[in-house]
């Protein structure tokens, strides 16, 4: 097992959610798997960076110059974050968030009282402008939508998350987007677009990721510089590719997916193969995202819906929400309604129509 | 071998498991085809509730983060758990006026019908795990 950081795999989701709120210190992230388990099954931890790959003769080469050869191989590189592209984002105090090193330097100056500017409205920006905003600071988040989320959870369900933001304190600023970061060896403030200046003590870009596949250049890429992988995660002769480097299909559609609990899914599929199996991504894609104590659930993949309808009100949970295309259920958000959504992780395996969603819904509520 | 009485059959739903304790030890109890399972209360991915999930399609749903087990045997079907969920060395005796759970290391054989009040057991896997304690556990155990 190849890996570019120095610690065994970890759980990156605490990172956003409870490493930056200050509730969980950056060493005390829990592993995935202690020390014992790596020498009992045998895996070879190996520190370093993979910069080309040779599917024809089955080679990786390293940066230090070591080469590997690979009977399987599975590619599992995730992503990395954009950086910002602005006079003085080089700054010190200007951060992205994807690792405990990110985590670490960030909790290493942040102090209650202080003033953080959030620029974008991702999930990661917002989950982290939540986490700033318990840990005490002032936080501003320069948003590009009026609305956060739209695009996964509609209208309701963002009105009622950026209101839960608000509530708690945190400011945002629509569509001004920032134009440059000013201080003078140390972060001051950020000039937006209008002429308006915020002073600032740290900055923080939750503006997106790109799949991290710089060293698999030698394999045809996708637009977005993912891997087309088909149904197994199979890439080309034993060649996996898993997690948000992956396109894979979904429902039959070309999909990519940045969730951590189906790189997992990913993972378990391709290792079953590389064993002779036939396994298939059949799931239900699923993530959860935190804010301000508030834990939202969302199931399915829905690019599109035809439908939605609420049983409880997004802004005052418990509430879930179903998406629905053609009568039938593609997704599912909900807050405090925890049971239900664990029967739909499982039921929506099979074609669900709405109807019978809240028959069942009901029935566990 | 102490007998402690913990549930009567008819508590334990179809739908969900039922959680039950024995000094500090949680368990989680199943119905499964007409016979019950006892499991580790906790899901080992973050130490949810398991019985606040829910039981669909022989799977044991996390309320969380939507790991799910087989009923019949704990194996993990989904992540983001890692490991089964340990079947508990409980020897479950159900009689006519309970479900008594008894801590008990014998190999007991799988099987049996409630309707026959045979013993029933679970598989011994591996010790309980212990969640580690952080993010949302750690909150819930603080509040």
């Amino acid at each position: 097992m190849i890996d570019r950081e120095p610690d065994a795999g970890y759980d990156r989701t605490v990172l956003s959610k409870f490493v930056l709120s200050g509730e969980t210190p950056p060493q005390q992230i829990p592993p995935l798997r202690d020390d014992d388990f790596y020498r009992e099954q045998h895996v070879n931890r190996v520190s370093g960076t993979v910069i080309a790959l040779d599917a024809q003769t089955c080679t990786l080469h390293l940066a230090d110059g070591r080469t590997l050869n690979y009977s399987a191989a599975v590619l599992a590189t995730g992503a990395t974050p954009n950086a910002l592209e602005l006079p003085g984002a080089d700054l010190p105090q200007v951060f992205v968030l994807r690792s405990r090193a990110h985590a670490g330097q960030i909790m290493k100056i942040a102090r209650p009282g202080q003033r953080a500017v959030i620029i974008g409205d991702s999930f990661i920006a917002l989950e982290c402008a939540s986490a700033l905003r318990q840990h005490g600071l002032d936080v501003t988040v320069l948003a590009r939508h009026a609305i956060p989320f739209v695009a996964q959870f509609g209208e309701a369900v963002g009105k009622a998350i950026r209101a839960l933001h608000e509530e708690n304190g945190v400011k945002f600023i629509i569509d001004h987007p920032a134009r440059e970061i000013t201080g003078d060896g140390k972060v001051e403030a950020v000039l937006l677009d209008n002429g308006l200046r915020l002073s600032a003590d740290l900055v923080l870009a939750g503006i997106g990721v790109r799949p991290a596949t710089e060293a698999f250049a030698s394999l045809p890429l996708e637009n977005d510089q993912s891997i087309r992988v088909d149904a197994g995660m199979g890439v080309t002769d034993n060649l996996w590719a898993i997690g948000d480097i992956a396109t894979f299909p979904l429902n039959g559609q070309p999909r990519r997916i940045e969730h951590w609990r189906l790189a997992q899914q990913h993972a378990r599929i391709a290792a079953a193969n590389m064993l002779g199996a036939d396994e298939h991504y059949l799931d239900v894609p699923y993530f959860w995202t935190w804010h301000f104590g508030r834990n939202y659930d969302y199931l399915g993949h829905a690019g599109q819906w035809d439908a939605i309808e609420f049983m409880g009100d997004p802004e005052q949970p418990p509430f879930i929400g179903l998406f629905g295309a053609n009568g039938l259920v593609v997704a599912a958000v909900a807050c405090e309604q925890e049971r239900a959504m664990a029967l739909l992780a499982e039921r929506m395996k099979q074609p669900l129509p709405m109807e019978e969603a809240w028959r069942l819904i009901r029935a566990v509520s | 071998m102490s007998l402690h009485r913990v549930a009567r059959f008819a508590d334990v739903a179809q739908d969900r498991g039922l959680e039950v304790q024995i000094g500090d030890c949680k368990i989680v109890l199943l119905r499964v085809a007409g016979q019950l399972r006892a499991f580790q209360g906790e899901c080992p991915h973050a130490g949810a509730p398991l019985a606040e999930g829910a039981l669909c399609h022989g799977r044991l749903i996390c309320p969380w983060h939507k790991a799910a087990f087989r009923a019949e045997d704990g194996a993990l079907c989904e992540p983001p758990a890692l490991d089964a969920s340990s079947g508990i060395r409980w020897n479950c005796v159900v009689m006519k006026s309970g479900l008594m759970i008894n801590h008990c290391r014998i190999p007991m054989s799988l099987g049996g019908t409630i309707s026959e009040a045979l013993s029933l057991s679970v598989p011994a896997l591996q010790e309980r795990r212990v969640p580690p304690l952080c993010g949302r556990k750690a909150l819930a155990d603080r509040s």
